[in-house]
């Protein structure tokens, strides 16, 4: 009997009260309400001498605007826990009406080191929430404005393009375009990066200049730049561009492409980076991560010549741009550099659901 | 004879995986069957798109399921949902193929593990440990942190602390490495449908 009780007081206490571990907290002003929490599976459990934290959750949250809502980032924050990391959960391409309801789920799990300090609090808060008209609310702490605005850009404009991609060619093309896009995401070449703080300099480093995939018609032009190199790992001093818009620049973001000794081409992933730059005017960059390249099974890449193209541009007036579709297929990036998070949707609709659905949902928005 | 092949049969035919009785049995009901032929042929026309779209696509044999499984998720005239499809997979590899010498491998391969297992002994508390380990897709390491994305999601680690994103997600998800310090991992949930961004950042 008393075993009995001992075991179900033990089960009750490692059943976790999430209530008091996660905590959402939303601006009084927002725009988007938190209607309810589902605690769902959260629980807590001792291992060894520290405490692991499951919390699953999903957030019922409301559009209380008067404009239909595009795409949300919230900030997951645990304080107690590998302090100096933060994390986010965003959920771009909604199309949520006014007054609708939309479901944001949330799965963590944390690591204590000291299971008798007791669980750690988890805050959520939101960083900010797009709208169809492109305008923002919320803090903004993580630079979520900017990326909303990009996925949404970037939404319409691969919608545009298979609209075009059905008009011309039916749905035979569409379903050539999805089966495509499903490929390219399993034949990707996948490479293991790993970033650190650059050192001064590495042992026997070689100096790679950069070459630029251009376009005319960009509004920021990347006029130059050096790697060092040293086997599989790199440096990049310093990197120019141009400004050629009338906008002033805020920021821009560089996509890099890696080729090897055997001439495999890879992507290296993005550098985005603060570049205050007037209309007309010039700006460097001088990012401080070194990258060390690995192949599948942790075999060292050997860098041979390295590529870069403008990705993105964030202008100070709170305009984004994105390339057109036309330049990933120009500049062959297909086979290197994941597509949107649209086009990522989109196919995933069509594997699963099949055309139909397909051809409703480009035809919804 | 006159049963219809389900649609996991009809995709392990069309790429030559069924067991030979099986093999049999498909072939002469297609004989008689014009729709589980018609079928059968859409499957591998399917696979000859993707193979035709990505000429390199190349497997390593010893991937066989994986092969397969690639194969599926571009084979979208099935309309069947994938995850229901991978377990029946499973269930008819499991029920049709193992054979006793297979049984007698596998009883050895365990006996080793579990002999390796007792010998290195259980391992530091690490949050990516808990599950089944998996290599990491991309890492981002800045002083004491360090920030990883893998098959199971985002996180980041600190002096024995660590915290990770999970996603309940279909494959195949996207992850990238941003060099100002973050790793992203998108990919859409199964339930939802809504496609969800995993995003750890050091400070």
């Amino acid at each position: 009997m008393w075993t009995k009780a001992l075991l179900a007081s033990s089960i009750l206490g490692l059943c976790l009260s999430a209530q008091d571990t996660l905590r959402v907290n939303f601006p009084a002003d927002s725009p988007v309400a938190v209607i309810s929490s589902n605690w769902g599976e959260s629980r807590s459990a001792a291992r060894g001498g520290a405490l692991v934290v499951d919390l699953r959750t999903t957030l019922k949250l409301k559009n209380t605007s008067r404009l239909r809502l595009r795409g949300i980032s919230l900030q997951v924050a645990a304080l107690e826990v590998a302090a100096g990391g933060k994390a986010s959960v965003s959920v771009p391409s909604l199309d949520v009406y006014p007054g609708q309801e939309f479901p944001v789920k949330i799965d963590l799990r944390l690591l204590q080191p000291n299971a008798s300090a007791g669980a750690t609090v988890v805050q959520v808060q939101l960083d900010g929430v797009l709208f169809e008209d492109l305008s923002f609310f919320g803090p903004n702490r993580l630079g979520s404005r900017r990326q909303l605005i990009a996925w949404e850009l970037e939404a319409r404009r691969d919608r545009q393009h298979l609209k075009q991609v059905l008009a011309k060619g039916g749905e035979d093309g569409l379903r050539q375009s999805m089966l495509e896009i499903l490929a390219q995401d399993t034949a990707r070449p996948k490479l293991d990066v790993r970033l650190a703080r650059a050192p001064a300099s590495f042992p026997n480093e070689r100096q790679i200049e950069v070459a630029f995939m251009r376009q005319t018609d960009f509004p920021v032009e990347a006029t130059g730049g050096v790697v060092m190199a040293s086997g599989n790992e790199l440096r990049i001093p310093s990197l120019s561009f141009e400004n050629r818009d009338k906008r002033e620049v805020r920021s821009v973001e560089l996509g890099l492409i890696i080729r090897d000794a055997e001439g495999r081409e890879f992507s290296a992933g993005s550098l985005p980076a603060p570049l205050s730059m007037k209309p007309n005017g010039t700006g460097t960059i001088q990012p401080t991560a070194s990258l060390q390249l690995n192949r599948g099974q942790g075999l060292p890449l050997r860098i041979e010549s390295i590529s870069g193209f403008v990705q993105q541009v964030e202008f100070t007036n709170g305009d984004v741009w994105v390339p057109p579709t036309s330049f990933r297929h120009e500049a062959r990036l297909l086979k290197l550099v994941p597509g949107s998070v649209e086009e990522q949707r989109l196919s995933d609709i069509y594997r699963r659901r099949g055309m139909a659905v397909l051809l409703e949902e480009l035809n919804k928005q | 004879m006159n049963q219809h092949l389900s649609n996991p049969e009809a995709a392990l035919a069309s790429s030559g995986d069924l067991p030979v009785l099986a093999r049999m049995r498909a072939r002469a009901h297609c004989l008689v069957c014009a729709d589980c032929a018609a079928r059968l042929a859409s499957f591998k026309q399917d696979s000859a798109r993707i193979r035709a779209i990505v000429p390199d696509f190349e497997l390593p044999r010893a991937m066989k399921w994986q092969e397969l499984e690639d194969e599926m998720f571009g084979n979208i005239r099935l309309g069947a949902d994938v995850n229901a499809l991978h377990s029946d997979l499973d269930r008819q590899t499991a029920e049709s193929r193992l054979s006793w010498r297979a049984a007698i491998a596998i009883g050895a391969l365990v006996a080793t593990v579990m002999t390796g297992w007792f010998l290195a002994g259980p391992r530091g508390n690490s949050y990516m440990q808990l599950d089944q380990p998996v290599m990491p897709i991309a890492q981002v390491r800045s002083g004491t942190m360090l920030l990883k994305a893998d098959n199971a999601g985002v996180g980041v680690e600190s002096r024995g602390s660590g915290m990770i994103l999970r996603s309940s997600s279909s494959q195949p998800s996207r992850v990238e490495v941003s060099l100002e310090g973050s790793v992203r991992r998108s990919s859409v949930d199964n339930e939802s449908g809504q496609i969800t961004v995993s995003q750890i950042y050091v400070d």
